[in-house]
């Protein structure tokens, strides 16, 4: 079943884990939650929505090179398996 | 020599066989004063200003394929400097004013031409934004005005103004100072007086790492081996995240598909660029007769140089909008750039933690109107090692203080 | 006359049925089946055009899509038709086309007075001068304006229009020549579905202009006819005709573009039917058979109109019957141009056939062809139309020509060898290969379920071509790609390019009169990337993007800077293979369907009641009734007057409703929004303010709590979509452990909202089953009866001031309630309002609209809405931590203040900005919302001010672009019943925030 791209939504990178206690955090730890973006050229981990669908969000690996994808998880698949990376 | 009528004159009598090249290719040295990463318009810029005004000797600009060929190559040309923020209003009338007289200043014709920008509304809401910037605008100087619907179509005749569309004009901000420029003529122009002054522009020269020694920088691997330096500055718009990553700085950068298409050549018939947020499109008619459209930015990260065909497809929608002539008009060719985007849709002009690492991205859908403006400031910030006073708003410290400069409101897609 | 009589039996024209037609003002005649092209060219017309820059006269030069001269316009008015190409033109009874260049009246005609200056106008000119004086500029640039483009734009309406379709199949085939039909037969005998996509009318590629090349005992045009036959059966293949995949996309999707009326006469085109059609086709695996095209060789005056393609002679010859030329010159590089020879000597006495080559290949050639090997034509001679061509013979290692006889021809045709058509596989940014082998650039074929055939793959003959087709078919069948290129060279092709000038102009890219020493002087001056001799020469950038000129551009870069061919490269392919018009890429999406508009329920209340509409978002929403004739000002007074006075309403429907449900639902609402929902009881309500995580004001709205594991949350108009996937997004992605479900209920239920002091008595007039004493039902409560004898939610909230309650019923019943309180209200003389009253009432209040009172740089703080923000919440709600930055807790930062004039009956603009002084410039802020309050007989405003709110009753001026300075003064923002009396009905009450 192909589905076009226009029935997602992009919502940027995945896995940015919100921090557990905001108010013990510097400015900057903040700002690098909010802000910072890896953005890599290459396999990036990412949060898409089923918006047009199901709504679910889900997470893909993509290539931004060349829109590649190797994988696609449910959130909860995804924050089981594939390893955080402290930012 | 010297570009002019009478150099025209002289080389056409000698069938053109005599002309110097625009710039030289001279061969990488292992030491430089300064670096600039990135050989589009805004890194050439910065090369320009560097040697031109602050009287930097030992300057190279490499680039990873040929000058000017990333987002320099790819934008629909606008310029524009009515910005709704001050900070950003006076970064852009900044380099408005260096359009002004660019390419006497150059010797080189990049074809400036200030024919006008229309900014067109379609609801109450975005005619009382349009009011809210074009007071700011004239208040600070920078001409604007606010134009309503009946008279738009007696300076556009083929725009559609009837009430009865999805979303009527109501009116736009009009700034008659704004205009286009030849885009792959600012690059080759800069290049050109840039390497005149000694410049030294490395084609086919990429950066693979920075040497950081004690969060200082002092030299970086290329492709065409190592280069000692002490200062780089990094204008790589969509690649800025890949530069980054080699020093280790964080920046909140999206690098972001920006689609754009132009039509067959036609007979001249649209002698302003007008450009509407609500419907996402934006079109001037290039001195060729292309149509020149741009289209609202794909929602994904890529590094493609190609979006999704559906953005297009809307573009073309939008057009129609407010041209429904030209539905019979054909499109010749599509293509993509890489647009550095930032959460408040403001350029980032910073020093960073690493010592003599200095970042200029984050244009968004703004960096070729800026690029005069944006060289002069980050040359300045260099040279000093101190931002520019207009620069000063654009440290990558407002994300962590919340400083942000919002222009999303004013800026959005259409540019 | 040119045309063959009687016609050749591989001509596809029919000349039974005569054509009149209409060329530049003059009545011609051809054939059914007939081009523009072929049809002119049956009547000796060779001229088509003048060109760009050098003002020369041109001809066609190309078989079909490559041709980049003969452009011609079609039509006028809603069916005008710009820039076509005239070798693709269907000819149909009573066409009318003219050639934009050719027009006396054209500015063309003043082109030939710069023929002095030529020598001046090399590449890249206008770089170089112009600059002085600055004025100037302007005034040149509408000079070269003027001079630049083709074809007139359409300035009317189309009268035409498009359409969408969109397929999945398993194996799309592009290109229905020979590979492609072979292909798609034996893919076709599996139950694969299958779409073959051809650019022409009929299928079957270049088999029409090449009809004696054999299939075992019969000729390819009688095999090719056999599998047309066949396929026909097969109820797994769709064939589309006149279909150009123009572009291929990420993941096997191409968009195709289908032309389904033009090659019609005008009285023949059915409304009903869309002009063209673009096909969205996602398949499992693309087979491209999309073939090669011919490029030219370089020579002096290789411009002149009678100078063509060899496969463009040939088309005309064997396709339309067409012998374009008595006198036949042929040069040629390969072994194709031995092949032209032999069908033109079928019919002309006089062939010349020109090899490159010292060898002559092992085809047999006619008695009639002159065979002179090693030499070149040096230079074509005529004036409009060329009549002989000078000689040369090449010395192979100098590459050196002598000149040696000069031959009487009218029509020459060049044979520089084949490119495969390798566009599609680049548009997915794999970059084609030089191949020496080809003596071409080769497809690269590198991504997944992709594959090629045919001449694009480097296979010419028509056995080989069956042979490879059916390989890769059988390879897609049994799902083993492997990419395969002809190993044997192609044709024999020698690698030659270019003639050495003798001084005259080469033309390598005629659309944009690039010049062979055009390019050089690219390379001298360093623009020596291809992509920089692009720009700088504009070669390629034509309507026929470079079909027959990029290689040859390519080759005269590599030699100027002796480079290899691959190390110069290609510039990158781009979608459009050939330009495809804009209606077309819009499809429907256009007028009505561009973008859907929203209506409520009472919209055909709305419009019987004369409302004028405004768009907020997607919705239309009553803006005002102009009752009487009134207009904004008059509608605005009477509707705010009599609401205050008596009783109003309005239509609340298009309000974003979200409802949240499940046990953890209170801390969902404490996490999402400032305030905390702990302790609200059921059956009450309350305003809420959500941030984003910047800190920053996203949006607002009343939420009420149905049970205490239910909530029904309302959000602003605009904002609707956003809040409700920004609520979905932390429940999906950050707080999974919450039980909580939402759901969007916003088209479920339709809102009455009846204001006034006199809003109690009518409900009390439609439900009875409500008790309505301000006891029983005070302030911010939800009640649940039944009104007009629907079954209704009924909340006492308030966007005015007034006593208030807003009447929610199933959607299906709004109409009919709002109709009903209208008729009911008559008693208190009930006024319905818009949404243009609904900001005065709001603002005289003092209430927010997110959006505008606000813009994304505005904190709750910066808003003086604290009051909403809790201090004490054991969860850092969304946006909190941020509002402690140091910057974002700066108290001098722009805040919502209310702004009075000086002068009361004075209406500040909205979006004015606010100034200390009249001689300070320095901008403080803006004006966010301004109005004229009937209540309080003065002007009213809202605004922005740095460090407003420490600032109040200090004086500002208020400043707009056109000079107006306003005398101002910063106040509270609450201007009406600051108490909130009138709210409460005139009762004591405390006002549950």
């Amino acid at each position: 079943m192909h589905l076009e791209e226009e029935d997602f939504s992009y919502s940027g990178e995945a896995l940015i884990a919100r921090p557990n206690n905001p108010s013990s955090i510097s400015d900057d730890e903040w700002g690098d939650y909010l802000f910072m973006r890896k953005n890599p050229k290459g396999r990036h981990v990412e949060q898409w929505q089923h918006s047009s669908g199901c709504r679910k969000f889900f997470v893909i690996e993509r290539n931004t090179i060349d829109n590649t994808i190797y994988s696609s998880y449910t959130m909860i698949q995804a924050s089981k398996e594939i390893k955080h990376e402290t930012n | 020599m010297k570009y002019s009528i009478f150099s025209l004159l002289k080389q056409g009598l000698k069938d053109n066989k005599e002309w110097p090249e625009a710039w030289s290719s001279p061969i990488i040295k292992s030491r430089y004063d300064v670096v600039i990463i990135g050989g589009g318009g805004h890194g050439l810029a910065t090369a320009y200003y560097l040697a031109k005004e602050h009287g930097v000797k030992n300057i190279a600009v490499l680039e990873k394929g040929y000058i000017g060929g990333g987002n320099t190559a790819r934008n629909t040309t606008i310029v524009r400097s009515n910005y709704l923020w001050d900070e950003s209003a006076m970064l852009y009338q900044h380099s408005l004013d260096l359009w002004n007289g660019l390419s006497q200043d150059l010797n080189y014709n990049v074809m400036f031409s200030a024919r006008g920008v229309y900014n067109l509304g379609h609801t109450l809401q975005e005619m009382r934004d349009i009011e809210r910037r074009v007071n700011a605008n004239v208040i600070n100087g920078i001409t604007a005005e606010v134009v309503l619907a009946d008279e738009i179509k007696k300076r556009i005749p083929l725009i559609n103004i009837s009430k009865n569309v999805r979303y009527p004009i109501m009116g736009a901000s009009y700034q008659s100072t704004g205009g286009v420029a030849r885009h792959d003529a600012v690059a080759w122009g800069f290049a050109r007086a840039a390497a005149a002054l000694g410049v030294d522009i490395v084609e086919q020269c990429e950066v693979t790492a920075m040497d950081i020694d004690n969060s200082k920088i002092v030299g970086l691997n290329t492709t065409k081996g190592y280069v000692a330096t002490n200062q780089v500055g990094c204008v790589a718009a969509g690649h800025s995240s890949v530069l980054a990553e080699m020093a280790n700085v964080r920046l909140p950068i999206e690098s972001h598909p920006l689609q754009a298409f132009v039509s067959e050549p036609m007979k001249a018939v649209l002698d302003t660029v007008v450009m509407s947020n609500a419907v996402h499109g934006y079109i001037s008619q290039s001195d060729k007769g292309d149509l020149v459209i741009g289209a609202g930015i794909d929602s994904y990260n890529s590094y493609s140089q190609r979006g999704s065909p559906h953005v297009i497809e809307h573009t073309a929608a939008a057009i129609l909008e407010l041209f429904p002539a030209f539905s019979r008009a054909r499109m010749n060719r599509q293509w993509g750039g890489i647009v550095d985007t930032t959460p408040d849709a403001c350029p980032i002009i910073s020093k960073t933690n690493v010592e003599g690492l200095y970042f200029n991205c984050g244009w968004g859908t703004g960096g070729f109107k800026a690029t005069p403006g944006s060289g002069h400031v980050f040359a300045s910030t260099l040279a000093n090692d101190s931002p520019h006073p207009l620069a000063v708003p654009f440290a990558i410290e407002r994300f962590y203080n919340g400083h942000l400069i919002d222009e999303h409101g004013a800026a959005g897609v259409a540019h | 006359m040119r045309r063959i009589n009687p016609v050749l039996p591989s001509a596809i024209i029919n000349n039974a049925i005569e054509i009149d037609f209409i060329f530049e003002g003059q009545q011609f005649k051809g054939f059914d089946g007939d081009t523009l092209a072929s049809a002119l060219s049956a009547n000796d017309v060779k001229v088509f055009g003048y060109s760009y820059k050098y003002s020369r006269p041109r001809g066609i030069i190309a078989p079909y899509a490559e041709e980049p001269n003969a452009l011609v316009s079609l039509e006028q008015g809603g069916l005008y038709t710009p820039n076509a190409k005239a070798t693709q033109v269907e000819l149909y009874q009573d066409l009318i086309a003219s050639a934009p260049t050719l027009n006396p009246n054209s500015i063309e005609k003043i082109k030939p007075l710069f023929k002095a200056f030529h020598r001046f106008m090399a590449a890249g000119f206008y770089y170089k001068t112009f600059m002085r004086p600055q004025k100037l500029w302007m005034l040149y640039e509408k000079v070269l304006r003027s001079f630049a483009g083709i074809s007139k734009a359409p300035v009317d309406f189309d009268s035409e229009h498009y359409d969408h379709m969109h397929h999945n199949c398993d194996v799309l085939v592009i290109g229905g020549g020979l590979a492609g039909l072979t292909a798609a037969i034996e893919i076709a005998k599996t139950e694969k579905s299958v779409i073959l996509l051809d650019e022409r009318p009929s299928l079957g590629g270049t088999t029409y202009d090449y009809p004696d090349e054999a299939v075992g005992s019969t000729n390819q045009l009688e095999y090719m006819n056999n599998i047309i036959s066949q396929l026909d059966t097969y109820p797994n293949v769709e064939i589309l005709s006149r279909t150009t995949a123009f572009a291929f996309h990420d993941e096997n999707n191409v968009i195709a573009n289908e032309m389904r009326q033009d090659h019609k006469p005008l009285s023949e085109r059915n409304a009903n039917l869309s002009r063209q059609r673009l096909h969205k086709i996602k398949a499992g695996h693309v087979l491209l058979a999309t073939g090669a095209s011919e490029r030219p060789i370089a020579f002096d005056n290789n411009d002149l109109p009678g100078i063509m393609l060899s496969t463009a002679g040939l088309s005309l010859l064997n396709r339309f019957s067409v012998l374009a030329g008595e006198q036949v010159v042929i040069f040629t590089n390969n072994d194709s141009g031995h092949t032209a020879a032999n069908y033109f000597a079928k019919y002309s006495q006089k062939v010349t056939l020109i090899d490159t080559r010292s060898n002559s290949p092992d085809v047999a050639l006619n008695g009639n062809v002159r065979l002179i090997n090693s030499s070149v034509i040096i230079k074509a001679n005529g004036k409009n139309s060329v009549s002989s061509v000078t000689i040369g013979e090449r010395d192979q290692k100098s590459n050196k020509n002598v000149l040696t006889e000069t031959i009487d021809a009218d029509l020459v045709l060049v044979a520089g060898g084949f490119n495969p058509v390798v566009h599609l596989d680049c548009h997915t940014g794999s970059n084609p290969i030089w191949d020496d082998n080809l003596v071409a650039f080769a497809p690269n074929l590198s991504k997944q379920k992709r594959s090629g055939t045919g001449a694009l793959t480097g296979y010419i003959y028509a056995t080989d071509v069956i042979n490879n087709a059916k390989e890769q078919a059988n390879n897609i069948i049994n799902n083993s790609i492997t990419a395969t290129t002809a190993q044997k060279n192609f044709l024999n092709t020698d690698k030659f390019f270019n003639v050495e000038s003798f001084g005259g102009k080469q033309f390598i890219d005629m659309q944009n009169d690039v010049t062979t020493s055009d390019i050089q002087l690219a390379i001298r001056e360093n623009y020596k990337s291809i992509e920089h001799i692009k720009r700088y020469t504009a070669l390629g950038f034509g309507t026929d993007q470079g079909k027959t000129s990029n290689v040859l551009g390519v080759a005269i870069a590599a030699q100027s800077q002796n480079l290899k061919m691959s190390e110069v490269g290609t510039t990158t392919f781009r979608p459009a293979y050939t330009p495809v018009t804009f209606g077309a890429l819009a499809g429907q999406h256009i007028n009505d369907l561009f973008d859907p508009e929203r209506y409520t329920p009472m919209q055909p209340s709305h419009i019987n009641n004369g409302a004028i509409f405004e768009t907020v978002g997607q919705w239309m929403r009553p803006w005002y009734f102009p009752n009487n004739g009134d207009g904004l000002d008059g509608a605005v007074f009477n509707e705010c007057l009599k609401t205050r006075e008596s009783l109003g309403v309005i239509d609340a429907s298009t309000l974003g409703k979200i409802e949240i449900h499940g046990p953890d639902s209170r801390e969902f609402l404490n996490r999402v929004y400032t305030n905390s929902w702990t302790k609200l009881a059921v059956g009450s309500c309350r305003y809420g303010l959500m941030l984003d995580e910047n800190g920053m004001i996203m949006d607002d709205g009343v939420t009420a709590c149905l049970s205490d594991d239910h909530f029904i949350m309302t959000t602003t108009t605009g904002g609707a979509a956003k809040v409700y996937q920004w609520l979905e997004n932390w429940l999906q992605t950050e707080w999974p452990e919450l039980e909580v479900y939402l759901s969007s209920v916003t088209d479920h239920f339709s809102t009455t909202a009846v204001v006034g002091p006199n809003s109690r008595e009518l409900m009390l007039s439609i439900c009875s089953d409500i008790d309505f004493s301000k006891e029983a039902f005070p302030f911010m409560t939800w009640r649940a009866g039944t009104v007009c004898g629907v079954s209704a939610r009924v909340m006492r909230i308030s966007f005015s001031g007034e006593l208030a309650y807003e009447i929610n019923v199933q959607s299906n019943y709004g109409r009919f309630v709002w109709d009903s309180v209208l008729e009911k209200g008559n008693k208190w003389s009930i006024v319905q309002y818009g949404t243009e009253s609904m900001h005065v009432l709001r603002a005289e209040k003092g209430y927010i609209i997110a959006g505008q009172d606000t813009d994304g740089s505005v904190s709750p703080i910066d808003a003086d809405l604290s009051w909403v923000v809790s201090k004490s919440k054991q969860f850092s709600f969304l946006g909190e931590r941020s509002l402690s930055r140091s910057d974002t807790s700066r108290v001098d930062r722009k805040q919502l203040v209310g702004i009075l004039t000086e002068d009361p009956s004075e209406v500040l603009s909205e979006g004015a900005q606010i100034l200390n002084s009249n001689t300070n410039s320095n901008m403080l802020g803006h004006v966010t919302s301004s109005y004229f309050s009937p209540t309080l007989n003065r002007s009213i405003a809202m605004g922005l001010v740095r460090d407003g709110l420490r600032r109040k009753g200090e004086k500002i001026i208020v400043a707009t672009a056109k000079g107006k300075r306003s005398p101002s003064t910063i106040e509270s923002y609450v201007f009406f019943d600051p108490d909130g009396l009138k709210m409460n009905g005139n009762e004591s009450e405390n006002v549950d925030g």
